[in-house]
């Protein structure tokens, strides 16, 4: 216990660097994933910002490419677990979509690590959390987007 | 806030001799996509811009409809020259944050705009196959591949695979002993960013694509893609520092070193020709591809009612004029080709192939237009003797 | 839970007990006693401050006491209502109102707390602090018990079940050893909003169990006093071996002690197979005597036969894990004494006629459903439940129709948007961690924004009050609301704008409570630079969201219902019933399918004469009105809900218009072909066969002149089966032990060969012991094997390894039965799969919408399924999943339109190419291709079919197809605000 109290007050004092992450999620299994989350009180980190669509397949390569291109530094795709898809097979497709989303991420040039799918259902509260802590570390672990700092300043 | 003011709309005017114009329609007449049934009048925008009707450009629809094919100012009787008209007035819309809604949710202008921003290390050679020989960086030609591999990444789904042609273009110079530089360093050219107004990340493209070719040392630059050529002769020569390398499409390459390749006859191939409209109108290279055919012993080329000049246009230029009008024109030029009776519709550009591949997808015309496309490119290769 | 807790044809009374039932079918009137709560519903907005004062902790009976709660709680995350509850045992200011009970138990744990030394105090003043931290006065100490009547036409029972106590087998140390836990207390473990958030643990050293035994039929098949069997358990055995081994690496093994594998829903043995392919468990044929405590290390050991392997053996285990079975509750006696119900011998409420009618109590307008009569499995309980809807329907009255809400001037959103922005600060919920004035400053910085302002509770009557103020105030046509998730609050938004003429589509809502203020608690920073940039991205899309209009298409109330067997009969009847048109059309000459004479002599488990029950279902079709054509096919069928045309042809040509079609054709049986010498010995007969010969004399049964005088059943034939059908059939296993008994009391030697015995339905566990008791022999056919049927002109004898003896067995026998499994009807289901375009699975049998949400239901609105066609059943099952498909057909025929919801994609048929894609992926058939002009094809999306998914938007390579409230142009304008800089107007 004081090892991790330690640990993550060692972290405080060397200001790290925290990731800017884009996450899509489906209404009805990941964002109520989210939510539960929330009604539980599971913490986890704050880096990310979502954006919520009806299904995971109305998730299009252009989204994620869009995310990228305006600077973020990793991208989380999630839906309905396989087969449990709120509108039958609308997950299936996005699976196919983010194929094509992750090689024109890894033709381009961005690391893979940037680019995650997730599956999380509605009751998955605690595995939002983990996923969510997961793949900011992961993110923080690559460090910026080699693309977020040409934003365009308005 | 751009890196280059747009230009006010009388000097828009002036630079593409609008103001010529007397209002005859003719253009309108021309214009595939209103023969169509799209609401597009080239005249009444060319009428609009003398006017001053800076509202009535930016806001309207048809700006963006536009396929910039130049066919209206080849018939044009006064010389208009509409496609410069077109590329100044939307980079006033960009200017005023309009963009064309761009079809498969704008995902390749992100592609482009991420490359314009340079930053990442791109893995786009590893579609390099042992049998090519390549240089990475110096050399005396320079093969310009355009984004042949990112489209083969984003259409799974079509059967054609564009990066056949841009092997075949490798083999084709390693077989005349040339070892070309293919560049992992080379990025979007920029053309659709600046026919869709965005001058600003197309300067950020041009600058870095043509130090690239520069540094290389090559004295020659080679081109597959249409589009990639004309943005490489027309748009980049203000960027030069020096003096430009020679700029040629492969088939400009390949027919002027015929002598030099042998080709063996396999069995007759009847095929027609589509030219693409910047090779063609926007660049007036007609004949190269069609000595390269000529040339091939086993192709036997037809053409097609409208060709050279008055060649179609495949209808989908920029990624942004993907509609119902569209989809006509591209209908209407799958059936052209099919009642040649060719075997094949051999195209100079991928994008062509590209977008005639996804009129083919149609399950209800589907076997009246369907017709096996070919690069050219691809097609010398493929005659290429042992 | 919240659909019902919305529903304004619904009342909920949670809290509450029935203390008097008086009166008829039609016409009952129920006295109930609402217990106290302590908390006024009314006021609740469920924030939780009350919580985190509470000093006193008890309990948590819904993570079946594994974690702690306060005295006062809400019982789970999900609660509806959602008000909080104070646990009157607990409460320190309740001491008043204590009952003498109670009081005695507080002296108790006084007297403990006295004898432990722990820190005893005599004297408690009341505590309070809840009603001083609650901001809206919702704790009320005074609130008495309060006795409403209800005036119903009927009642429903659905109190489910209670787990077996464990602790009643001692042996198995459930309560003597910690690391003995139920499989509800398992099952808390591994759910991830439950106690441990997933992992699962040994409760007494809190470590990763590495070796995971399960012991089935805690409690049931005869353990504890209880020969039914539990349904449910082998299933969930199943499925939490596979979790566990997903969700933790840790765990190296687990085994499952079983008797039967019990996989008998649909896909469940596919399910098993997955399992076994996975190595997910290890599968022991055995039921262990006693569970061992090893001293030395703290593990367990369970010692048990493998029946299968032939050894003893003992499997070391760290925690054991008991599926326990499904036992009635507790006041289900009481409750059946107060309704004037009957029980059955174990407790359960009792059914009238446990053959027929899955839902029908034993007193008219009093119905049951789901484990109130026994274990049942989730898709089975929701199928019943529905059912009991189509039923009741017979005793309601009013209430059919839709309301319709008065019209009300609409306020102008046109122009410029005018946006206001709302920060609600939940109480401390959302105020507690972020600066709600810096939000509203920095939102009414953002250009377009016209007002922001905040509200200490936005969702409270008034905080929409304030709502509606700010819309009129300031003119405004979006409306920004930083709170909590859309997914629950956002429809009591919607309602509010809507009743003021706001259009509900203008509204966005900013989560900032539950994925924000409530999870980043240990950063305060971050947690308010990120509420900030949410509401910089709701006002985004706000800008560009567009006014939306509910449509309407008009509802053809009448329905046809497809196929005339038991399943057709009956949804035709519950529908005709409720006055809609129904028509009946039956492909042959008469009605009954698989219970017409002569295919079915006598239903289990009670003997019913088949014919009997035939002929009170068609007495009541006849009486019910519908319209039944015979000889009559269906030819073709076009529309969608609502608007149905169908083509008939035969006996019966016309063009008939209904809103709704119920596909009701059955399945086939299997037909055997030359497996075990069917084609080639005339004494190798099927089970329907027997049962025809059963119709026409039960006691003399001839094979080629012969009366035999010994018979051996072979089971699964087609069925379990990857050649054929790979799931279970249902029916077989339970019908074969029928036509057993039947045969035994005529004197024959029975044999059965069976793969596991599968006796699921109600009393078919009691006929399987009956059938032992007379002697009937079992022989269980191993694993991927078949038995041989040896013989030359005609069979002599049936040949099988018996893996429970470990030997080959060659029993002589007169006659063969082959149990055949059901199949697809053919060429029904690839003809209606054509026309309906209605989803088939891969075992062949129609798709239901959703197992467990939606089994009559397909992805094809108003196309309903009944009986078999989705799946084989027995007929307690068919009757049942008929009756919940006329229900679901009702409620779409109750309205007189067909509500079209806005939200849905739309095509731009400037832009379609005609490409076909999105109808190609669209799995409701919403687009299709229509020719415009000649050559020139465009979609059209159907938006009574478009269930707003937008996966076809996404693939629209033209990009003509708009999602509705979720266009590119919205969401892109959030991922632009995301990223842009704060701008200042």
């Amino acid at each position: 216990m004081t090892a991790v109290k330690t640990k993550r007050k060692a972290k405080k004092k060397t200001k790290q660097w925290n990731p800017n992450i884009v996450v899509f999620a489906c209404n009805w299994c990941s964002y109520a994933g989210a939510d539960t989350a929330g009604v539980s009180r599971i913490q986890h980190q704050p880096h990310f910002r979502m954006i919520r669509v009806m299904c995971s397949g109305r998730i299009q390569p252009g989204f994620v490419l869009k995310a990228f291109e305006k600077g973020a530094d990793g991208v989380l795709v999630s839906g309905c677990h396989i087969g449990d898809c709120h509108y039958i097979f609308g997950n299936e497709r996005a699976l196919e979509q983010f194929e094509k989303t992750k090689n024109m991420v890894r033709l381009l040039g961005l690391e893979e690590g940037r680019l995650r799918l997730e599956w999380i259902s509605a009751a998955e509260g605690a595995r939002f959390a983990q996923v969510i802590n997961e793949f900011t570390d992961q993110v923080r672990e690559l460090g910026p987007s080699p693309l977020a700092t040409g934003n365009r300043k308005h | 806030m751009k890196t280059t003011p747009t230009l006010e709309l009388a000097e828009i005017a002036e630079k593409a001799k609008a103001w010529a114009c007397y209002d005859c329609g003719k253009c309108t007449a021309t214009c595939p996509i209103a023969r169509a049934g799209g609401a597009l009048s080239p005249r009444r925008q060319v009428l609009a811009t003398n006017l001053g009707h800076r509202e009535n450009i930016v806001n309207n629809s048809s700006l963006f409809a536009c396929l910039t094919c130049g066919l209206c100012s080849a018939r044009c009787p006064v010389g208009v020259v509409y496609g410069k008209l077109i590329l100044n007035l939307r980079q006033i819309a960009y200017h005023d944050g309009i963009e064309p809604e761009c079809p498969h949710g704008g995902a390749l202008q992100s592609m482009m705009r991420m490359m314009a921003k340079g930053k990442t290390k791109q893995d786009r050679l590893n579609w390099l196959t042992g049998d090519l020989k390549v240089h990475q960086k110096k050399g005396e030609l320079f093969y310009w591949t355009g984004c042949t591999m990112y489209y083969d990444a984003f259409f799974p789904e079509f059967q054609i695979t564009a990066l056949d042609g841009t092997r075949s273009a490798i083999r084709v110079l390693n077989r005349l002993g040339i070892t070309p530089v293919v560049s992992p360093d080379e990025r979007c050219c920029g053309h659709d960013l600046l026919w869709n107004g965005d001058r600003e990340n197309f300067e950020l493209l041009a600058k870095h694509n043509v130090k690239l070719v520069e540094a290389s040392g090559a004295q020659t630059l080679v081109v597959s893609c249409a589009e990639c050529l004309r943005t490489w002769k027309l748009d980049y020569q203000p960027f030069f520092e020096g003096s430009p390398p020679k700029i040629m499409h492969i088939t400009e390459f390949v027919a002027e070193h015929l002598d030099d390749l042998k080709f063996k006859a396999n069995e007759e191939h009847t095929v027609t020709y589509q030219d693409p409209c910047r090779l063609g109108r926007h660049l007036g290279i007609f004949d190269p591809p069609r000595a390269v055919m000529d040339a091939l012993p086993d192709v036997n080329l037809v053409e097609m009612p409208h060709s050279r000049k008055n060649s179609i246009c495949c209808a989908g230029s920029t990624w942004s004029n993907c509609d119902r009008y569209a989809k006509h024109i591209q209908v209407d030029r799958l059936r052209e080709a099919k009642a040649t009776g060719a075997e094949f519709l051999v195209t100079a550009c991928p994008k062509c192939q590209i977008h005639f591949a996804c009129a083919m997808k149609d399950p209800n015309l589907h076997e009246e237009i369907e017709i096996p496309m070919r690069d050219i490119a691809t097609l010398v290769a493929e005659t290429l003797a042992d | 839970m919240l659909d019902a807790g919305r529903h304004p044809l619904i009342d909920v009374i949670t809290n509450a007990e029935v203390i008097d039932c008086d009166g008829k079918p039609g016409d009952f009137r129920i006295r109930v006693r609402k217990n106290v709560r302590y908390v006024r519903e009314d006021l609740c907005v469920a924030c939780g401050l009350c919580e985190k004062v509470c000093p006193v902790i008890g309990g948590n009976e819904f993570d079946v006491g594994l974690k702690a709660r306060k005295a006062i709680y809400r019982p789970f995350p999900q609660s509806e209502p959602a008000a909080y509850v104070i646990d009157p045992e607990a409460c320190l200011n309740l001491l008043g109102h204590l009952t003498e009970k109670q009081i005695r138990r507080l002296e108790k744990i006084q007297k403990v707390k006295q004898r432990k030394r722990l820190d005893y105090h005599p004297n408690i003043l009341p505590c309070g602090h809840c009603s001083e931290a609650c901001e809206v006065d919702a704790i009320d100490f005074d609130m008495k018990p309060q006795e409403t009547e209800l005036n119903v036409g009927a009642v429903l029972v659905a109190v489910g079940f209670q787990e077996f106590d464990a602790r009643k087998l001692g042996n198995y140390g459930y309560g003597r050893f910690p690391n003995v836990v139920t499989s509800l207390e398992f099952e808390r473990m591994l759910n991830s909003s439950g106690v441990t958030q997933g992992h699962v643990v040994r409760p007494s050293d809190l470590k990763t169990p590495k070796r995971i035994v399960f012991i089935q039929c805690v409690g049931a098949r005869g353990e504890g006093g209880r020969p039914y069997c539990s349904r449910f358990c082998c299933m969930n055995a199943v499925k939490d071996s596979m979790l566990v081994r997903q969700h933790d690496p840790e765990v190296e093994n687990v085994t499952i002690l079983y008797t039967d594998l019990r996989a008998f829903g649909k896909g469940f043995d596919d399910f098993v197979q997955r399992s076994r392919d996975e190595k997910s468990a290890t599968y022991i044929r055995g039921r262990p005597a006693k569970v061992d405590l090893v001293p030395e290390d703290d593990t367990l050991e369970v010692f048990v036969e493998d029946t299968l392997g032939h050894e003893q053996k003992r499997i070391p285990a760290d925690l054991v894990v008991l599926s326990v079975a499904a036992a009635p509750n507790d006041g289900a006696i009481e409750l059946s004494k107060i309704l004037d119900i009957d029980t059955d011998a174990y407790g359960f409420i009792a059914r009238k006629d446990a053959a027929v009618s899955a839902v029908e109590s034993t007193r008219e307008g009093i119905f049951v459903c789901g484990s109130a009569v026994g274990p049942q499995i989730i898709p089975d309980c929701v199928a019943q439940a529905s059912a009991v809807a189509a039923r009741a329907q017979l005793y309601l009255t009013g209430h059919r129709i839709e309301k319709h809400e008065e019209e009300v001037e609409q306020i102008d959103v046109s122009g410029k948007p005018r946006i206001g922005v709302l920060v609600c600060h939940c109480g401390v919920n959302i105020a507690g961690l972020l600066d709600i004035d810096k939000l509203v400053e920095s939102a009414s910085a953002i250009p377009d924004v016209v007002v922001a302002e905040s509200n200490t509770f936005a969702c409270s009557s008034t905080g929409q009050d304030a709502l509606v103020e700010l819309i009129r105030e300031h003119k405004l046509n979006r409306v920004v609301i930083a709170a909590c998730t859309p997914r629950t609050h956002e429809p009591i938004f919607r309602d509010t704008c809507a009743k003021i003429g706001f259009n509900p589509y203008l509204i966005e809502m900013v989560n900032i409570r539950d994925q924000c203020s409530w999870v980043h608690a240990a950063h305060p920073l971050e947690a308010q630079e990120k509420a900030r940039t949410l509401i910089r991205m709701g006002v985004a899309r706000a800008r560009q969201l567009e006014p939306l209009h509910e449509g309407e298409a008009p509802m053809r109330r009448s329905a046809l219902v497809i196929g005339g067997g038991i399943a057709g009969i009956q949804a035709a009847t519950d529908l005709a019933v409720q006055g809609f048109p129904v028509t009946l059309v039956e492909k042959e000459g008469e009605l009954g399918g698989r219970l017409a004479s002569p295919h079915l002599k006598y239903l289990y488990p009670n003997m019913r004469p088949a014919a009997e029950v035939l002929e009170a279902k068609l007495k009541r079709l006849e009486k019910s009105g519908a319209r039944v054509l015979l000889n009559t096919d269906v030819e073709s069928i076009t529309g969608y809900v609502g608007n149905f045309e169908v083509n008939l042809k035969g006996g019966t040509e016309e063009l008939l218009q209904v809103g709704a079609v119920i596909l009701a054709v059955g399945a086939d049986l299997y037909d055997p072909k030359d497996e075990y010498g069917y084609s080639r010995f005339p004494n190798v007969i099927t089970s329907q066969e027997l049962e025809t010969m059963l119709v026409k004399d039960d006691k003399n049964i001839e094979i080629a002149g012969n009366r035999p005088q010994s018979a051996s059943f072979v089971l699964c034939v087609g069925s379990r089966d990857p050649e054929h059908f790979p799931g279970c059939s249902r029916y077989c296993c339970p019908t074969a032990i029928k036509q057993a008994i039947l045969l035994r009391r005529t004197g024959m030697d029975i044999t059965i060969f069976y793969r596991d015995i599968r006796t699921i339905s109600t009393g078919a566990e009691e006929m399987y012991r009956e059938a032992r008791g007379l002697g009937v022999l079992f022989i269980r056919i191993p694993e991927g094997e078949k038995v041989q049927v040896k013989g030359s002109d005609h069979a002599e004898s049936v040949r099988c390894f018996d893996d429970l003896l470990n030997r080959q067995l060659e029993v002589p026998t007169d006659l063969v039965i082959l149990s055949v499994g059901m199949q697809p009807k053919q060429p029904e289901t690839s003809k209606f799969h054509d026309i309906l375009k209605i989803s088939v699975g891969l075992d062949g049998f129609f798709m239901e919408r959703h197992p467990e949400l939606g089994p009559v239901e397909t992805a094809v609105e108003g196309i309903l399924l009944a009986g078999t066609v989705q799946g084989p059943k027995d007929i307690v099952d068919t009757v049942a999943q008929a009756s919940a498909a006329a229900a679901k057909a009702s409620v779409f025929l109750a309205h007189e339109n067909v509500r079209l919801d806005p939200t849905v994609s739309v095509v731009n048929e400037e832009k379609c190419r005609g490409c076909g894609t999105c109808a190609e992926i669209c799995e409701f058939q919403a687009p299709k291709l229509v020719e415009i002009e000649p050559g020139t094809f465009v979609a059209r999306i159907n938006a009574s079919l478009c269930k707003g998914c937008g996966t076809c938007t996404s693939w629209c390579p033209s990009g003509a197809i708009i999602s509705r409230h979720f266009s590119d142009k919205q969401v892109y304008a959030m991922i632009d605000a995301l990223f842009s800089a704060e701008t200042s107007k």
